[in-house]
């Protein structure tokens, strides 16, 4: 476990030391997120109504800043960053180590995550509190059963962006792959739209797949839609999900390495 | 064919700040201080410095791709950054730690198309594509993207594209970098016999001394971005190889310092090595006191390398 | 000089067909990525009978013109995102030794496979629009193959001016200032009415991703009139020149500085 917390402070520091990029890596998630919430806020005002298909205003914002938080975490450099690594050849540093490939990929991403997850949280919050009564604001339990849904949904994140990275051991381009998980992600977890908004065919679909616990599930709970039972029920299927992909993880690198193919020259 | 005149470099550094702490620096850097040169045809000219000592700025300055602060540049009797088609046209210049290939595409597909950018006839083109396909054995990597070559492959395919379409000049920053034995010889005979029969000019930066003994006649020497010798490669041996070297394998039976005292005796198990001024004492005196003082396996006399002479040039300065 | 390019473009085609699976997987995701992004309105639709005044087929209209655009220049140009890594790496040097426009060369370099996903998506849907939404004569189908061009040399501008603006700042290789602009145009999908006149202004002027898709589905929708067809040929020409002025200010900059 030490091993990991020396991963993860190299990892923290190479993002951290280019200031100028670094922020602006941060701003730019920001600024899609002020035009989401133009969007929004336009499509309330135009159609003049206080709620949107059973989502109350206050609650459709709501979900669009935590779900904010939530999809930035990890941003574009750091989830392909591993993609990148297979496409160089510079992964070969990593399976030599003796540490868990698996453990070094999660610390590398959990680095982007503490730093980026921990600058949104505070941004949100410091809304929240600004524009409270505009706001959908969760009480104390929903609150608490919110956090653990969001980081095991966190967990969850990290090892699907690991699945999809390692698949860039089979195949010659990272970019195809990285925007296949963008896209199917954003759209099953309930990024860009609530899955609670989706026709019925749509929404039996993203019931099926891992993707709704990471953005929908836990906004769920900070929105008082389930209660502690629902958690219990939820909790066990995301831990679930969390050990088939780590399952399936050991199963395809122990493919890999006997069929390691690297780059040459 | 390249004229540079009193050229003057400066760079301003940036402030440079990390998150964690805040060092303001705001210096100017004089990367070239100075600098003469008039290469004509069919010259081969080595610049010789040490790291950071502006070699790579003055081959950018004399490209027209970084402008100086402050003297002149004459390219073919143009200033390269005004006329940068007719200048770019005559010129090669092989980077070596960048590609001049592209580097996904097969080799060969660089070659074409690098005829259709520096319009090189067909005729010209097939006279260059066969000399370089044969005299840098291309034949097995010529189809393979740049990016599956190895170093010493990619460098002769490099080279290879720089001569498609005839410059007059070549400047080669650093080629042969990081390069095995076999083929750095291969680019030597190359690049010699490039200069010698198509009077191709050469201006040559290398770290690998060899490199310029072989193909360089002339000479300058920069260092900290002053200019500090200019002319023909052997007279700088000659000014600074002013040391004989002997090498000894054999037993000692009495200690040579006793008859030539202040010559360097460097001792290493069976070996010994003994440099001595020229002007203190003459090559067959101290070896006939070599054969009295050990019993001699084998004797070689040698003139210091030019690595030698440039070392030393580095720490004592000039004085020409 | 164009025989150039397109010899160099048509090789690095090659070189990623040879890549089958590679080559069909990013077709793929093309096609998945602007498929999913037309959801969004999709679902948006099946609550509410329409967004300002614009019904669903329209605000497709408007996102298919900039697929359309965006699909022709990553097929064509996406050379231009190897911008900032070139200035960074020094790789520009190379390009400023040949007798050739470095714009051009770096343009010529780079094929974006995606791009022909998306234009396999986006070329159907724009007929199936036209046809839905009743646009079947001459000048209709004339005037959409207008705005793709007009699009498409747009949207090239847009991506040379923000991948141009590392020749100003250095910041050590890592920057996404050219996906931040490029992320904006997203919320020009949108009617601009939506948007607080501040953000209008900058999506016309500024980032003018309006002039993209929204305008030309604006005159295309008789929303305003055809004479607003001569301000988008205005507002795309300005800022093609203004892309290729800047570049060649930042590789002047690039030359005094050295990096």
């Amino acid at each position: 476990m030490k091993n990991f917390w020396t991963y993860l402070k190299i990892s923290i520091k190479s993002k951290l030391y280019y200031r100028t990029s670094f922020i602006l890596n941060m701003i730019s998630p920001i600024i899609v997120l002020c035009g989401q919430v133009l969007l929004w806020k336009g499509i309330f005002k135009l159609n003049n109504a206080s709620d949107f298909a059973d989502m109350s205003r206050n609650a459709m914002f709501s979900y669009i800043l935590i779900a904010f938080v939530l999809n930035n975490s990890l941003n574009w450099s750091t989830e392909n960053s591993l993609s990148k690594d297979i496409r160089n050849g510079t992964v070969v540093s990593k399976m030599i180590r003796p540490t868990t490939f698996l453990s070094q990929n999660i610390a590398d991403m959990f680095g982007g995550v503490l730093i980026q997850g921990l600058f949104y949280t505070l941004l949100v919050i410091v809304i929240f509190f600004i524009a409270a009564k505009d706001l959908f604001v969760p009480s104390f339990s929903n609150l608490l059963l919110f956090v653990l849904s969001a980081i095991l949904g966190m967990i969850l994140r990290l090892m699907i962006n690991d699945f999809f990275s390692l698949l860039c051991f089979f195949v010659t381009g990272y970019l195809g792959i990285a925007w296949l998980k963008n896209a199917i992600t954003n759209f099953f977890s309930g990024a860009m739209i609530p899955i609670t908004l989706f026709p019925v065919t749509l929404k039996s679909i993203a019931g099926y797949l891992p993707f709704k616990y990471m953005i929908q599930v836990p906004i769920s709970f900070f929105l008082g839609e389930y209660t502690f039972a629902d958690g219990i029920k939820t909790y066990t299927v995301q831990i679930l999900w969390i050990l088939f992909f780590i399952i399936l993880h050991c199963l395809i690198y122990r493919k890999i390495r006997i069929n390691l193919v690297i780059a040459g020259g | 064919m390249l004229k540079i005149d009193e050229l003057e470099k400066c760079y301003r550094n940036k402030e440079k700040r990390s998150i964690f702490h805040t060092t303001k620096s705001k210096e100017e850097k004089k990367a070239l201080d100075g600098i003469n040169i008039d290469l004509k045809e069919g010259q081969a000219l080595a610049c010789i410095g040490e790291n950071g000592a502006g070699k790579s700025t003055l081959i950018k300055c004399a490209l027209g791709i970084l402008s100086p602060t402050s003297g002149s540049v004459r390219l073919f009797g143009e200033d390269p950054r005004r006329n940068k088609k007719y200048c770019m046209q005559k010129v090669g210049v092989v980077f070596g730690q960048k590609t001049n290939l592209w580097i996904d595409i097969p080799v060969i597909e660089s070659y074409k198309a690098v005829k259709q950018i520096y319009k090189v006839d067909n005729d010209t083109f097939k006279r260059n594509y066969e000399m370089v396909m044969e005299l840098l054995e291309l034949k097995d990597i010529i189809d393979v993207p740049a990016r599956r070559l190895s170093l010493g492959q990619r460098m002769r395919a490099d080279i290879g594209l720089v001569l498609l379409h005839g410059p007059e000049l070549l400047f080669m920053d650093e080629p042969t970098l990081g390069l095995d034995i076999n083929v750095k010889y291969t680019i030597r005979k190359f690049l010699r016999q490039l200069n010698q029969q198509e009077k191709t000019s050469i201006f040559l930066t290398s770290h690998d001394l060899d490199d310029i003994d072989e193909i360089c006649d002339d000479a300058i020497v920069i260092s900290k971005g002053k200019q500090i010798y200019s002319g023909k490669l052997d007279e700088l041996k000659n000014v600074y190889a002013d040391k004989h070297i002997i090498k000894i394998s054999g037993m000692k039976t009495g200690n040579i310092l006793s008859l030539f005292p202040g010559v360097e005796l460097t001792e290493k198990e069976n070996q010994s090595i003994i440099s001595w001024d020229k002007s203190c004492y003459s090559v067959q005196d101290v070896i006939s006191g070599v054969f009295r003082m050990y019993a001699v396996d084998d004797i070689e006399v040698r003139e210091p390398d030019i690595d030698e002479v440039v070392s030393r040039i580095f720490t004592e300065g000039v004085s020409i | 000089m164009i025989r150039a390019f397109l010899s160099i473009k048509n090789q690095c085609i090659k070189s990623e067909m040879a890549y089958k699976a590679n080559f069909y997987l990013l077709v793929f995701a093309g096609i998945v990525t602007k498929f999913v992004g037309l959801g969004v309105p999709f679902i948006l639709f099946e609550k509410t009978k329409d967004i300002a005044g614009w019904g669903r087929n329209e605000i497709y209209l408007v996102m298919v013109y900039i697929i359309i655009a965006e699909g022709v220049n990553s097929l064509f140009f996406e050379g231009v995102w190897n911008i900032p890594e070139m200035v960074f790496s020094g790789k520009l040097d190379v390009l400023l030794i040949r007798p050739m426009n470095p714009l051009l060369q770096v343009l010529s370099y780079g094929v974006g496979i995606h791009g022909l996903g998306d234009l396999l998506f986006g070329i159907p849907t724009l007929i199936y629009l036209h046809i839905n939404l009743g646009l079947v004569n001459a000048k209709a189908i004339m005037l959409s193959f207008i705005y793709i061009v007009t699009g498409t040399v747009l949207c090239l501008a847009v991506y040379i001016i923000s991948n141009s603006i590392v020749f100003w700042f250095d910041s050590g290789g890592k920057t996404s200032i050219p996906y931040m602009i490029a992320n904006v145009g997203q919320y020009a999908k949108y009617p601009l009415r939506i948007y607080p006149v501040v953000i209008q202004v900058l999506l016309c002027f500024v980032i003018p991703y309006a002039f993209m898709g929204i305008v030309p589905a604006m005159i295309m929708t008789n929303r305003i009139s055809d004479l607003y067809f001569i301000v988008v040929l205005g507002v795309v020409g300005l800022f093609f020149l203004m892309a290729i002025y800047i570049f060649n200010k930042g590789i002047t900059k690039y030359e005094s500085a050295g990096m």
